[in-house]
């Protein structure tokens, strides 16, 4: 036997069992954005399951059936003409507070709510 | 927003960073941007970096958002993990986690990141998972008294916001010299206290000589108030200032302490002390940095 076949058989082996994370995920983003997408397709490849929410109208007590939540947004910045900045508007779960008790991993943009929720997480 | 394409200051012992899909970081060096020597002088001309985005981030896309890294630590309930390329300083928290809300704060959608930041996304995903139920302890809109020697680190003169925030005690005594100013920061910054916008120097800390953010500081307190004395009244206030508490016995005092153990922890964000509960998950602490 050749010394190291184990080794490879090892790693051939290794990576299709660590692909996929024993995990429920929901994915709380924009609906029907290209973006929502492009995570969802990406989360599906690596976890047991995903589900999908609308990051505005997520509230306390939501997520019970996912080991992980993730808040998302597109690009909240809203563009004049000339496409320097107007305003900002990150999408706002009003019934999702302090008390939500979800794992849950905020990404870019959605920071704008935990620092409304006077969380060490702010927007600095 | 303000958080661009890369992370520096990384603490790649964090779990998030061990598995279940383990990476290697490749590191670069980014130029220190100019601006964060304002805060902290002592940067060399580069920072060991950690690409998260594939590519340059183009004019006018979403960049990502860092949080106040000053203090993030001050709490059990807190990890500061790395900063990334920002407008603000060098201590802006991209990646951290509070409670059970881990702070993500790069913009890219997946196909946007390195294969080694998709794999640390995945990797924060199981990480995650133990802290259900682990809500953020150290709740509030108070930034840290880390600020100070930050805000007066540099040659510039000082700006009117800083002013506003350094104890009166501190102007009166040294005014615009910088130097001055830090000797006290280092003096004091332990007997500091939050009073609306402003910090001010606690006379009955300062005069104990004990620092409000250390546990030990409650337990001599309780036996100031055992022994009696002069020291008994300036203790007993102490207590019930960072405690919240009220009792009228030293035994009381220590009984309290007793049953918090090593659970006590102050954080400026409360500008108190709480006690952590007994089912917190520890949080990981790089040996340095």
């Amino acid at each position: 036997m050749v010394p190291w076949l184990p080794v490879l058989l090892f790693a051939a082996v290794l990576p299709a069992q660590i692909q996929k994370l024993d995990l429920k995920v929901l994915y709380a983003g924009v609906p029907d954005h290209p973006r929502t997408e492009q995570w969802r397709t990406f989360l599906a490849a690596h976890t047991t399951s995903v589900a999908l929410a609308d990051v505005k109208t997520l509230a306390d007590g939501d997520g019970r059936d996912a080991d992980v939540v993730i808040l998302d947004c597109p690009d909240p910045i809203v563009r004049k003409a000339d496409g320097n900045p107007e305003r900002i508007a990150v999408p706002s779960p009003k019934g999702l507070t302090a008390a939500f008790d979800r794992p849950t991993i905020v990404v870019g943009g959605m920071t704008l709510h935990t620092d409304h929720l006077q969380l060490k997480s702010n927007w600095l | 927003m303000c958080l661009y394409e890369e992370a520096h200051g990384v603490d790649a012992s964090h779990p998030i960073f061990q598995g279940p899909f383990p990476v290697t970081p490749t590191w670069h060096e980014m130029p220190t941007p100019a601006h964060y020597k304002t805060t902290d002088p002592t940067l060399g001309p580069t920072l060991r970096a950690w690409r998260v985005h594939r590519d340059k981030l183009p004019e006018r896309s979403y960049v990502g958002v860092v949080a106040d890294g000053f203090g993030f630590t001050d709490s059990p309930d807190a990890e500061w993990i790395a900063s990334g390329r920002n407008s603000k300083n060098a201590r802006a928290a991209a990646l951290a986690r509070h409670g059970n809300f881990f702070h993500w704060g790069f913009a890219a959608a997946p196909p946007e990141l390195t294969d080694e930041a998709q794999r640390v996304f995945l990797n924060t995903l199981a990480y995650m998972k133990q802290f259900a139920g682990q809500r953020p302890l150290a709740i509030g809109d108070a930034r840290s008294r880390e600020w100070l020697p930050a805000m007066i680190a540099g040659d510039q003169p000082l700006a009117q916001y800083v002013k506003d925030q350094l104890p009166p005690s501190w102007l009166a005594t040294a005014g615009d010299d910088r130097a001055a100013l830090r000797a006290l920061a280092a003096a004091e910054l332990g007997f500091l206290r939050r009073e609306g916008k402003r910090w001010q120097v606690d006379a009955d800390c300062q005069r104990l000589g004990l620092d409000n953010r250390q546990p030990a500081t409650l337990r001599r307190c309780a036996e100031l108030v055992a022994a009696g004395g002069d020291d008994a009244r300036t203790a007993s206030a102490v207590l019930e200032r960072y405690t919240g508490e009220r009792f009228t016995t030293a035994a009381q005092w220590q009984s309290w302490l007793a049953a918090a153990g090593d659970r006590l922890f102050h954080s400026d964000v409360v500008g108190r002390f709480q006690i952590a509960p007994k089912n917190l998950v520890p949080p990981h602490r790089p040996k340095e940095r």
